[in-house]
């Protein structure tokens, strides 16, 4: 006979239904997906926060380190890099549904985790008002010399603040487009500044020594720790899963397009010229000439990295709002963003002097402490508390039978 | 005997409902009537008078107190008056059916079910307006349409409490999502074809008795930056026109604002000769950048206005020679740049490439904002107001579904009808963040391949 047995039919039955229910999406998935972040959304906002330091600030640091094997130091920092975001993923998955407070009281109990919580808090309000500041220093030195800081910190505050009054999910649909503007912007770069590269500017390999290239490796290491943003917003996931995948993948492209950032600096200015210019990425853009007709895009490049900065305040922004709110039992994480803004303006006009003493504060002498004590060590310490406390909640839940 | 004159049709009352009634001939509830009844297509009793009544208001004819009969028997004779279909006003088009949406609601109706003959088209009838009681159908397709969708459709429906309803508008105001968004969340539509299109996508549509404006929902930022014909025509010709409509679009909405912020504030990234060419023409006028753009802008906006409200014989004449009477006489009083000019024709002309005309009004609104900002802030202005606008965008919803869906969520499989459109033989799906519980527009057997096979078969057979 040769026709199909009714329990292989069913199972044809059945398979053909799942892949019938993947391929649709009812509008209450789509919704959801509306409301919840998910692990794509996660990763261009890892990524975005990540690449907007790239840009601009690591290949002069980790070049005034690692001299012409910058490109080196940002590929080796890969694995590492990836660990680190799967640490601070990893407790969203342990304990889904929480955020900030309740992981942290989840994984070291109420009142550890209550302090470790607000270690990160103010973690979060330092780092938002120190990129506000960095951004306007930027506006002030190159578009608007005469208005004073405390104008431009006002409104990118403002603009800052309506971003992180939003819904999780509305901020990660602000990071796909906004990222995806940033990495364009970088590839556009790279591509049109690609036939000025001369291989001679990164050789030979390894001429500043291992001494050299670790101080480099490290500097990159550092500025990794700005995953930590997730901790508050894990809540919203969509998948709680896809939480560590996703700033594990954001660490490991950003190293990669990183390092090629650093190469094409490194390559087409040479070493010394990189190390010294503010921002070799638009250094670089500017040589770009295609056809006399194609210039000046490095303008445009600072556009989309002013973007990326805004959305990158803006994340760590929410991320302190929604932490705050968690604390301290509101419905609401809006309800404490324009207070917040007050302070942030307040701290991101008194976190620094000027622009030289914001570099002096990105050294690596002074940040590599900081980041070594409260991430990556508190990360992966409470990565491992969530496997410990997590495994034993499981083992609760599951019972004796 | 009951009727509004005016309302209902005196010759098919008196031919087919009182001509049987004089003869004799039995009355009977149903279509038709039949052969021995009441010749007009519908015919119901009814208990309740205001019910009676309300069917009166409609072009009805009652008959009351019967012989023998206890309730009142209402026919179908509705004849009011109306304009016959015509080519809409203001969705004009190259090759696009020129049949539109009229004022009479049946109309419409026949309309939509002309080109969805299917027992699944659902019309759900309702009244609207508690004095007006204008009729509002809500047309979906069962099957197709989410049924969450249609509930929650349903529910805002409900909620449109207020006493007249004289157009589509007031319904949208009621059921939108965000009231204070410049930017359309319903697609209003006079074409039968639109909202067959659109129907047949998982969308709902509502069309009001008394307007030829359909509203349809839920849309996307995407969806109001595309037009029907990019699907009639060629894709290839349809893609690149969604292309440079897009491009329009943005155009209108920030190159005043860049124009303002680069000859304010960087002028150092224009290129030398261009800036020389506009320093020169910048010569002897007294004002800023800023006030020129805000008095062309203006100027423009009142011609446009006024084009509009005048007969149209006259109001597009008025609306071209008005501009170039106007920025002639400006440029030479040198009130205003040519340079600016220039800008304000191209905003205008990128202006009326969006093809929803609500869409294109947000830009208009937005517009003055990128153009004050740039004049106080510069790029940084610019780069602002752009950040609050992606944001408001971001969190914006039609109907539950993310405005900038599916690139914000991202949905890869509905890529294909984007900014770029694939063939239709490659457009398997319906958009996936509608959640159309049947998401295939056609069998996956038999796709481009088997076209391609039946098109080389077909040849085969002539040769």
């Amino acid at each position: 006979m040769g026709g199909v047995g009714q329990p292989e039919a069913a199972r044809l039955v059945t398979g053909l239904r799942q892949r019938r229910s993947r391929v649709r999406m009812t509008l209450a998935e789509a919704r959801r997906l509306g409301q919840r972040l998910s692990g794509y959304q996660l990763f261009w906002m890892a990524l975005s926060v990540r690449l907007v330091t790239v840009v601009a600030l690591l290949p002069t640091l980790t070049g005034s380190r690692a001299g012409r094997d910058a490109w080196i130091a940002f590929l080796a920092a890969t694995v590492p890099a990836a660990a680190l975001g799967w640490a601070i993923g990893y407790p969203s998955a342990r304990f889904p549904g929480r955020g900030l407070v309740g992981q942290a009281r989840a994984s070291f109990g109420l009142w550890p985790g209550t302090v470790v919580a607000l270690v990160y808090l103010a973690g979060y309000l330092i780092t938002t008002a120190t990129i506000l500041r960095e951004y306007t220093d930027a506006i002030v030195t190159a578009i608007l010399p005469t208005t004073p800081p405390v104008v431009v910190v006002s409104i990118i505050t403002v603009l800052a603040g309506v971003a992180a009054s939003q819904e999780t999910a509305a901020m990660g649909r602000l990071a796909v487009l906004l990222g995806g503007v940033v990495v364009f912007s970088v590839v556009i770069i790279g591509g049109l500044i690609s036939p000025e590269i001369r291989l001679d500017n990164l050789m030979p390999v390894g001429s500043t020594g291992w001494r050299g290239f670790l101080s480099g490796l490290l500097m990159v290491l550092v500025w990794h720790s700005q995953y930590v943003f997730f901790y508050p917003l894990a809540d919203t996931m969509a998948e709680p899963g896809a939480g560590p995948k996703a700033l594990a993948l954001a660490a490991a492209v950003s190293s990669v397009l990183g390092s090629a950032i650093a190469a094409v600096a490194v390559g087409v200015l040479t070493a010394e010229l990189a190390v010294n210019a503010s921002f070799p990425l638009f250094e670089v853009a500017r040589l770009v000439s295609v056809g006399e007709f194609v210039q000046r895009i490095d303008a445009v490049a600072v556009g989309a990295w002013g973007l990326g900065l805004v959305l990158s305040a803006s994340l760590f922004y929410h991320a302190a709002a929604r932490g705050m709110a968690e604390l301290l039992g509101l419905p609401q994480h809006r309800l404490v963003v324009k207070p917040m803004g007050v302070i942030l303006v307040v701290v991101a006009m008194a976190v620094a002097e000027d622009s030289i003493e914001m570099r002096r504060f990105t050294d690596v002498k002074v940040l590599a402490p900081i980041a070594a004590a409260f991430v990556w060590l508190l990360a992966s310490v409470w990565a491992a508390a969530a496997w410990l406390r997590g495994g034993a909640t499981a083992a609760a839940q599951k019972g004796p039978g | 005997m009951l009727f509004l004159k005016g309302m209902a049709d005196t010759r098919v009352i008196a031919r087919n409902v009182v001509r049987p009634l004089v003869l004799g001939l039995p009355l009977q509830a149903g279509d038709g009537g039949g052969a021995g009844g009441v010749f007009v297509s519908q015919v119901q009793a009814v208990l309740d008078p205001e019910e009676a009544v309300l069917r009166i208001l409609d072009g009805w004819t009652a008959v009351v107190g019967l012989p023998g009969t206890g309730p009142i028997w209402v026919a179908d004779t509705s004849g009011r008056p109306g304009r016959t279909v015509e080519e809409p006003q203001s969705e004009t088009g190259v090759r696009v059916p020129r049949e539109g949406f009229t004022e009479m609601l049946e109309t419409n109706l026949a309309l939509v079910r002309t080109r969805i003959r299917h027992p699944h088209l659902r019309v759900e009838m309702r009244r609207v307006g508690t004095r007006s009681r204008t009729r509002l159908a809500l047309i979906y397709v069962e099957g197709v349409a989410e049924p969450d969708l249609v509930q929650l459709v349903r529910q805002r429906l409900q909620g449109v409490t207020i006493d007249s309803v004289l157009e589509s508008g007031y319904v949208e105001e009621f059921i939108e999502d965000s009231p204070y968004s410049p930017f359309p969340q319903t697609l209003r539509t006079e074409r039968p074809d639109v909202v067959a299109a659109n129907v047949l996508e998982g969308h709902f549509a509502i069309l009001v008795d008394g307007t030829p404006f359909a509203l349809i929902g839920p849309v996307t930022f995407w969806q109001l930056l595309t037009v029907e014909e990019d699907y009639y025509e060629r894709f290839i010709i349809g893609s690149l026109l969604r292309l440079l409509r897009i491009g329009a679009f943005l155009i209108s909405l920030m190159l005043p604002g860049l124009y303002v912020a680069v000859t304010t504030h960087h002028q150092e990234m224009i290129p030398t000769d261009l800036l020389l060419s506009i320093a020169a023409a910048r010569e002897g006028v007294p004002f800023p950048a800023l006030v020129e753009a805000l008095v062309m802008e203006l100027n423009f906006e009142l011609l446009r206005e006024a084009g509009l409200r005048l007969p149209r014989a006259v109001g597009s004449a008025v609306s071209i020679v008005g501009a170039l009477v106007l920025g002639q006489a400006a440029i030479s009083a040198s009130l205003v740049s040519p340079a600016m000019v220039i800008v304000v024709a191209i905003t205008a002309i990128g202006s009326f490439a969006t093809p929803v005309f609500s869409m294109a009004i947000a830009a208009r609104i937005i517009r003055f904002g990128f153009v004050l900002a740039a004049a106080v802030m510069g790029l940084f202005g610019v780069q602002a107001v752009a950040v609050l606008v992606l944001i408001h965008l971001c969190a914006l919803r039609s109907f539950g579904v993310p405005y900038l869906a599916p690139v914000a969520p991202t949905v890869l499989g509905d890529w294909r009808d984007l900014v770029l459109r694939a063939p239709w033989w490659a457009m398997r799906g319906r958009p996936r963040f509608l959640g159309p519980p049947d998401p295939a527009r056609r069998p996956l057997a038999g796709g481009a391949q088997g076209l391609r096979t039946g098109s080389r078969a077909a040849e085969g057979q002539q040769v």
